[in-house]
């Protein structure tokens, strides 16, 4: 029994593990988070993309686009909204100066987020197949949930600069304010192509609408641009996000 | 040590039933069924025209008679795959399992090019509503044209044709092009072309149009720029890399425009039958002719408008402006009917000499619209003697050749899909292009916008007072009236003048109690200076009223000073053309009743404007008006 050399070689493995499985568990458990999470893009794709549907297709292009509003939302909230309020009741600087690695923390949420996201893709495919009446060969269905999934990674970058910078009480209301906004001008809710010119162009800007276009690209329905273009700009979001945050991260020491 | 291992093959087993769920639900999850798909499919065009529209854009057209701008082919399947030609070739597999049509028996053809058109308004819309997914204007202001030439760059510009445009057109002072109203700058001296020249490209210009007459032309119409300065555009554009076309209505103007280096020349001619010179000078410069025939017959007084109307299936899809548009005519010209012969015929001369022939309908002139007119203009290039081929070509892949169009006008693969699917092959019969069964503009299928050729739009007006100008209250300048949305001034400083209006409340000392003074000054500035008031009898400026019912508007006036001719303009919705009545004051009230029958051809139902205004040349001037009724 060497209970002593123990702690001096932490299980690296098993803390990202740990940390993941009680980062996952914290959340699950908290409906205010679970539920809004799950059943906001689930109902609004029953309204607008298979209750009031206006054409046989469009199930199937909603499911591209609110699947992408389905997962973004988990990435901008836990990273966003969890990371300002776990900041603010003190519970961040507790977990830095435990031994487990930063990393370790932003991986924990990762985790979240895709679980989420893998939720809220099954939950949105079941309805989408069930009652809008999409049908997808294998292959697209698997690749446009890996796509989602992947692409919802700069958003997560995007929540944890904000979560840095954000003051708990008024994380919430801004990730709000970008996350509505920024869905809409996307195009995740009404097809990109209803909108005024300068609208559509206003959305080469966002992350959101280069994430819904890689979807649409899997099912056939996207806006014919290169599919470059829609990874370059998102690794560009991810690269300046992460930059962002770290910089935020390091201001926060020297405070 | 032994919890944490239960913890750890618990959590494991966990996340092997999660994993697995996820993989038995990625199989679950239904694929496309190609045998029932098979089994219940219909006609796209069919689940479209219920559905209103459709996102996915993906489909094959099978079996489908292809004339794809150049040549025809027999029994093609084309494959529509996100807004572009995929691929074109016989039994095309369908490995993605798209929507496919069965379009046997059918036609398929670009979506037409329209090479003279003046753009404004609704006529974008009013054009792919007939098939028509390009208009080359032929003048138009820029503000009317910018906008769209950036939208035809636009994948999803779906719902209306491409436009080029010249923009503004290179005449003289007081020449053909400044007779519409609107101040354009005009060449007086070779050195002003280059400035000309440039200012027409940063505006928007696609290419430069020029009217040009022969000094010697005998009837001479309007003041032309000088052979000199047509020279000078000629080079000018050539520097820019833009093409030249110049408007012509005679023989000798066609020579000498195509020795300046037109790239081609716009109308055919009336004075005389082209010659072999003119064959031999377009053959050597590659030149090209828009004959615009549709618009000389209406000049000739032919109504070729009223053929187009004839159209049975046009019935449906006419707004009801492009029906006006066709019904109207030019006044009497005078110009015979063999003379608009010798157009015909001078087409059939050129077009067997091999010259290229480009369909062109000079939308919206009296007897042509837009989408509409191009069907009937065909018809007349065929009446004229090409050949059902040649007249299809004119309008599709022969435009494409000289004008710097991107592939528009041809159906080959990577180009984007703008194309029309017809019920008959019109190398058969041209009449066939006008018998549509679908559109797709960039791919997209187009719903075509339906009209009720009986639907009353507008409030029907009965006899009533207008105004009566007694009380009124607060300041001037917009008065309401029991009628319609009131009365207002108009000079035209709307069209860049100076001219000013005012009104007074004045005492006629009578029994109708007040009357309302208008008084203001004619100021030099726009060519037809004008200055009064306006009555919009409608709910707004552009929603007009229908007058049908009514027999004529009547009122009081007087002339104070300068005031001895008052014109009274009406205006139809969408068009900026009045029709005008001139009568003359007294010095006294006198009552005037105008007759609505004395306005030639008119609608009464769109009525919007009737304005009361005193023209010509500068001065001030002061009139009174009281008792305004409709009768």
């Amino acid at each position: 029994m060497n209970s002593i050399a123990q702690p001096l070689k932490p299980n690296l493995l098993k803390i990202y593990l740990l940390e993941s499985k009680m980062e996952v568990l914290k959340v699950l458990r908290s409906p205010g988070f679970t539920l809004p999470s799950l059943l906001f893009p689930v109902m609004f794709y029953l309204f607008f993309g298979v209750i009031f549907t206006m054409s046989s297709s469009m199930p199937t292009y909603l499911l591209a686009t609110y699947g992408t509003f389905g997962v973004i939302g988990p990435a901008l909230f836990s990273f966003g909204v969890g990371v300002a309020i776990e900041r603010g009741q003190g519970w961040f600087d507790l977990k830095e100066v435990s031994p487990m690695p930063a990393s370790a923390y932003v991986l924990g949420r990762v985790c979240t987020t895709v679980v989420f996201s893998i939720a809220i893709i099954v939950l949105l495919f079941t309805l989408g197949a069930a009652v809008g009446d999409v049908r997808l060969p294998r292959l697209d269905w698997l690749l446009l949930a890996v796509v989602l999934i992947l692409g919802s990674v700069p958003f997560c970058a995007i929540g944890l600069a904000l979560g840095l910078f954000l003051k708990s009480n008024s994380a919430p209301a801004v990730v709000n304010l970008i996350y509505l906004p920024m869905a809409f001008l996307s195009g995740l809710w009404v097809p990109i192509s209803f909108f005024p010119e300068m609208m559509q162009s206003v959305a080469n800007f966002l992350p959101a609408y280069h994430l819904a276009q890689l979807g649409l690209k899997v099912v056939g329905m996207d806006q014919s641009q290169n599919v470059w273009i829609h990874i370059g700009v998102l690794t560009g979001y991810l690269i300046v996000f992460t930059g962002l945050a770290m910089k935020a991260y390091y201001r926060k020491d020297k405070a | 040590m032994s919890n944490n291992a239960t913890m750890n093959i618990k959590s494991i087993s966990y996340f092997a039933l999660a994993t697995l769920f996820l993989v038995a639900f990625f199989f679950l999850l239904p694929e496309p069924d190609v045998e029932k798909r098979s089994g219940e499919k219909k006609a796209l065009v069919a689940k479209n025209k219920i559905l209103g529209f459709d996102v996915s854009q993906n489909f094959i057209l099978r079996n489908v008679n292809l004339y794809d701008g150049e040549i025809f082919h027999t029994n093609m399947d084309v494959q529509v795959t996100n807004f572009k030609v995929a691929q074109i070739g016989e039994n095309l597999p369908n490995d993605k399992m798209v929507d496919e049509v069965d379009a046997a028996g059918k036609t398929l053809i670009p979506g037409l090019i329209d090479a003279h058109t003046h753009t404004w308004g609704d006529a974008l819309e009013q054009a792919l509503n007939f098939g028509v997914t390009t208009e080359l204007d032929m003048f138009t202001m820029p503000d009317s044209a910018n906008k769209h030439q950036t939208q035809r760059n636009q994948i999803h510009n779906f719902r209306e044709a491409d436009l080029f445009s010249s923009t503004i057109l290179a005449t003289a002072p007081g020449g053909h092009g400044t007779e519409y109203g609107f101040e354009i700058p005009v060449l007086q001296s070779v050195e002003e072309v280059e400035p000309f020249v440039v200012q027409r490209i940063e505006q928007g210009a696609d290419y430069i149009k020029a009217v040009y007459d022969h000094p010697e032309n005998p009837r001479k119409h309007f003041p032309s720029i000088s052979l000199e300065i047509l020279e000078a555009l000629s080079q000018s554009a050539k520097k820019h890399n833009k093409l030249l076309v110049v408007h012509v209505d005679n023989l000798q103007s066609a020579k000498q425009a195509i020795s300046a280096g037109a790239d081609g020349i716009i109308h055919s001619f009336m004075d005389k039958l082209a010659d072999q010179a003119l064959v031999d000078l377009m053959l050597k410069n590659n030149a090209f002719i828009v004959p615009t025939l549709l618009v000389e017959a209406s000049i000739a007084g032919l109504a070729p408008g009223q053929e187009t109307l004839a159209y049975k299936q046009f019935d449906a899809f006419l707004a009801k402006q492009q029906r006006q548009q066709l019904k109207a005519q030019f006044a009497d010209f005078g110009i015979p009917r063999e003379a608009f012969e010798r157009a015909m015929r001078s087409v059939s001369i050129l077009s067997s000499a091999g010259v290229a022939v480009l369909a062109g309908t000079d939308a919206p002139n009296p007897g042509t619209t837009h989408g509409a007119s191009i069907h009937s203009e065909l018809a007349l290039l065929v009446k004229a003697g090409l050949t059902n081929e040649q007249a299809l070509h004119s309008a599709t892949g022969a435009a494409a050749k000289f004008f710097d169009i991107g592939g528009r006008g041809n159906i080959k693969e990577g180009l984007l899909a703008s194309m029309v699917l017809l019920e008959a092959n019109p190398l058969e019969d041209i009449s066939a292009t006008s018998k549509i069964v679908a559109i797709w503009k960039n791919g997209n299928y187009y719903l075509r916008k339906t009209f009720d050729p009986n639907a009353k739009t507008n409030p029907e007006i009965g006899p009533n007072l207008i105004a009566d100008f007694n009380n009124l209250t607060g300041e001037l300048k917009n008065i309401s009236t029991r009628i319609g949305a009131g009365i207002g001034q108009t000079t035209d400083s709307y069209a860049g003048g100076k001219s000013e209006v005012f009104f007074e409340q004045l005492d006629t000392n009578g029994a109708n109690g007040q009357a309302l003074k208008v008084y203001g000054e004619i100021k030099p500035g726009f060519m037809y200076a004008w200055s009064g008031l306006a009555y919009l009898p409608g709910k707004d400026y552009s929603q007009g009223a229908d007058l049908s019912k009514l027999q004529s508007i009547s009122f009081n006036a007087k002339n104070i000073s300068n005031a001895a001719e008052l014109t009274i303009m009406l205006f139809q919705e969408g068009s900026f053309q009045p029709i005008s009545q001139t009568i003359q004051l007294d010095k006294n009230f006198r009552e005037f009743e105008i007759k609505f029958s004395n306005f030639k051809g008119v609608d009464l139902t769109i009525v919007n404007n009737l304005s009361f205004v005193v023209t010509g040349s500068p001065k001030k001037f002061s009139f009174a008006i009281d008792e305004l009724r409709f009768n």
